[in-house]
C-alpha cells in the first residue's frame, strides 16, 4: 500500500515538474514578446527626449527608464549609471555594458540582444536627426523580430505546455 | 548666482580626456593655475596658453619643441567632445552652429572643424578637429576700485559706460565684476544693490550653463544667456524692469539702435567694444553714432601697462575730462 503511495507521489511530482517546465518555456515566449514591446514604446519616449526635450543622454535614460518596467527599466538605469560613473566610456560603450548586464534575467534571444545592442552604434555621437535615424532603425528591425515572436509565441506556447505534460506522463509510464 | 565650489581646476579637469590631465598633472610648471586656455589639434601639438606665455607639452609633462610635443590624436579628441557634451552631441546642435560649448564652471570650449551648411548658412560643424579650452577665472574685487566712477551718488543712479582694450585685455573679465558691484550694492562705497540685466550673447560674461550663471554676477542680476544683443535689450527691457543694461562687445547698427531704445527707457547702458583708442571706436559706425549722440557718461580703458587688465584711464567723451589716469 505504502509503496503504491510513493509511487503515485513520484508520478505527480515528476508530472508537475515537466509540466511546469513546459509552463516556463511557454512563459518564457509570452514574456519576449512582452519585452520586445515595451522596448520598443521606450525608443519612442528616448526619441521624444532627444528631439523635444533635448535631455542629454544620462538624463534621457533616466527619464526613459522611470516610465518603464523591468527589464527594461533597469536597462535604462545601468545605462545611465554606468555612463555618469565612468568617463572613459561612450554613450554607445555604456549602453552595450547595460545589455550585457540585463540580458541574462531577460527573455530576449541573442538576436534580440543584437538589434538592442545595435541602438548603441553611434549613440550620443551624431546630430539629432542623425540619432533618430538611429532610433527608427532599431525600430524597423524590431518589428521584424517582434513579429516573429509573436509567431514563435502562437506556434510554440501550446506545444511547449503540451510537451510538458506528454513528456511528464511518458516519464512516469516509463519509470513505472 | 551659481558660483561653484570646486575650482576651475577641478571643473576643467572634468571635461578634458583623463591622459590629457595626466600630462598636465605631471608638468612641473603649475599649468592648472596659470593657463588660460588649453588647445587641441588633431595630429598637432599639444599647446598651454597662459598669462606667463605659450608652451608645448610632452607626453612627459615638460614643455618642449612644437615637434617633440605630444600630438592629441582622434580617440583625445571623441573623448573630450564625449565629456564636454555629455555624450550627446545631439543636445548641442545651437552650440555647435555657434562654433562653442560653454560647460559647467562657465568655461568654454571653442570648436573648429567642418562647417556644415544649409541654404547658405552654417547648420552645424563636423569632423571637428580642434578644441581649444577657454578657462574662465573670476577676478572678484577687480572692477570695486573703478565702480564709483560709474555711480551718480546725487542722483543714485548708474552712469552709461563703455569698456574698451584691444583683444584678450581682460574688458569681460572687468565688466563681470562691475555687474557683480552693482547688482550686489557696495554699502561701504554709498550705494544700494541695483536692478542689472545681462545680455551674454555668447555666455562669456556668466558663463551660464543650461541658463544658471556659474560665476558671481551679483545677487541683483539677471541673465539672458545665449541671446542675440540687440533682441535681447528689448526682451530684457520689457520683461525684467532693470534699472542697468550690461552687455558684451557691442559694435554693429542694430546693437546701438537697441542701446537707444534702451536710453529712451531711462535705463543705463554698461557695454564693452574692441577697440585701443577713442579714434579706433570712431572707425565703426555703430559706434560712431553712439559717441556722436554723447550717450557713454565714463569711457574706461583697459591695457596692459601693469598686466593684463589694467586701468588705463577713464574718462568723460562728451567734456574730455580725465577722472582717472594709472601712475
Amino acid at each position: 500500500m505504502i509503496d503504491l503511495v510513493l509511487k503515485a507521489a513520484g508520478a505527480a511530482c515528476v508530472m508537475a515538474a515537466a509540466a511546469a517546465y513546459g509552463e516556463l518555456k511557454a512563459r518564457r515566449l509570452a514574456q519576449r514578446v512582452n519585452q520586445l514591446q515595451q522596448f520598443q514604446q521606450s525608443l519612442k519616449l528616448l526619441a521624444e527626449e532627444i528631439s523635444f526635450a533635448r535631455s542629454v543622454l544620462p538624463e534621457a535614460f533616466q527619464a526613459v527608464g522611470g516610465q518603464c518596467a523591468p527589464p527594461i527599466r533597469d536597462l535604462y538605469r545601468l545605462a545611465a549609471e554606468t555612463l555618469a560613473g565612468n568617463r572613459e566610456l561612450s554613450a554607445g560603450e555604456a549602453w552595450c555594458e547595460a545589455v550585457r548586464r540585463i540580458y541574462p534575467a531577460s527573455s530576449f534571444t541573442p538576436a534580440d540582444r543584437e538589434i538592442i545592442k545595435g541602438l548603441g552604434v553611434s549613440l550620443g555621437a551624431r546630430e539629432r536627426e542623425g540619432q533618430l535615424q538611429q532610433i527608427r532603425l532599431t525600430e524597423r528591425r524590431l518589428e521584424l523580430a517582434l513579429e516573429g515572436a509573436r509567431d514563435d509565441n502562437n506556434r510554440r506556447a501550446k506545444l511547449w505546455r503540451y510537451l510538458g505534460y506528454l513528456g511528464g506522463a511518458a516519464m512516469v509510464i516509463l519509470l513505472l | 548666482m551659481a558660483a561653484q565650489s570646486a575650482t576651475p581646476r577641478e571643473q576643467v579637469r572634468n571635461f578634458l580626456p583623463q591622459r590629457i590631465c595626466e600630462m598636465i598633472d605631471r608638468s612641473p610648471l603649475p599649468l592648472w593655475d596659470e593657463a588660460e586656455e588649453i588647445r587641441l589639434r588633431l595630429g598637432r601639438p599639444l599647446a598651454l596658453h597662459g598669462r606667463t606665455g605659450d608652451l608645448f607639452l610632452a607626453a612627459s609633462g615638460a614643455a618642449v619643441k612644437p615637434e617633440q610635443a605630444y600630438k592629441p590624436d582622434r580617440s583625445d579628441l571623441e573623448r573630450a567632445l564625449q565629456l564636454i557634451s555629455s555624450s550627446s552631441l545631439y543636445a548641442f546642435e545651437q552650440e555647435l552652429r555657434c562654433g562653442y560649448l560653454t560647460v559647467p564652471g562657465g568655461h568654454r570650449v571653442g570648436l573648429c572643424g567642418q562647417a556644415v551648411l544649409e541654404e547658405g548658412r552654417v547648420a552645424r560643424l563636423k569632423h571637428i578637429t580642434g578644441l581649444n579650452y577657454r578657462i574662465a577665472r573670476e577676478v572678484i574685487g577687480a572692477a570695486l576700485p573703478y565702480v564709483s566712477y560709474f555711480v551718480d551718488y546725487h542722483r543714485q543712479r548708474v552712469r552709461h559706460g563703455l569698456i574698451i582694450s584691444p583683444p584678450r585685455g581682460g574688458k569681460t573679465t572687468f565688466l563681470r565684476d562691475l555687474a557683480r558691484c552693482l547688482g550686489s550694492g557696495a554699502p561701504e562705497l554709498g550705494f544700494r544693490a541695483f536692478k542689472v540685466a545681462i545680455v551674454d550673447e555668447r555666455s562669456e560674461i556668466a558663463g551660464s550653463f543650461q541658463g544658471l550663471p556659474q560665476l558671481d554676477v551679483g545677487f541683483c542680476t539677471d541673465v539672458l544667456d545665449a541671446c542675440p544683443k540687440a533682441e535681447g535689450m528689448m526682451m530684457l527691457l520689457r520683461s525684467m524692469a532693470p534699472e542697468v543694461m550690461v552687455t558684451d562687445e557691442i559694435g554693429s547698427e542694430a546693437d546701438a539702435a537697441a542701446i537707444e531704445e534702451v536710453l529712451h527707457a531711462g535705463v543705463a547702458v554698461i557695454a564693452t567694444a574692441h577697440a585701443g583708442s577713442l579714434a579706433e571706436l570712431q572707425s565703426r559706425p555703430g559706434l560712431r553714432r553712439l559717441l556722436q549722440m554723447q550717450v557713454f557718461e565714463r569711457v574706461l580703458f583697459l591695457g596692459r601697462s601693469r598686466g593684463v587688465g589694467t586701468v588705463e584711464q577713464i574718462i568723460d567723451p562728451r567734456s574730455g575730462k580725465v577722472h582717472y589716469r594709472c601712475g
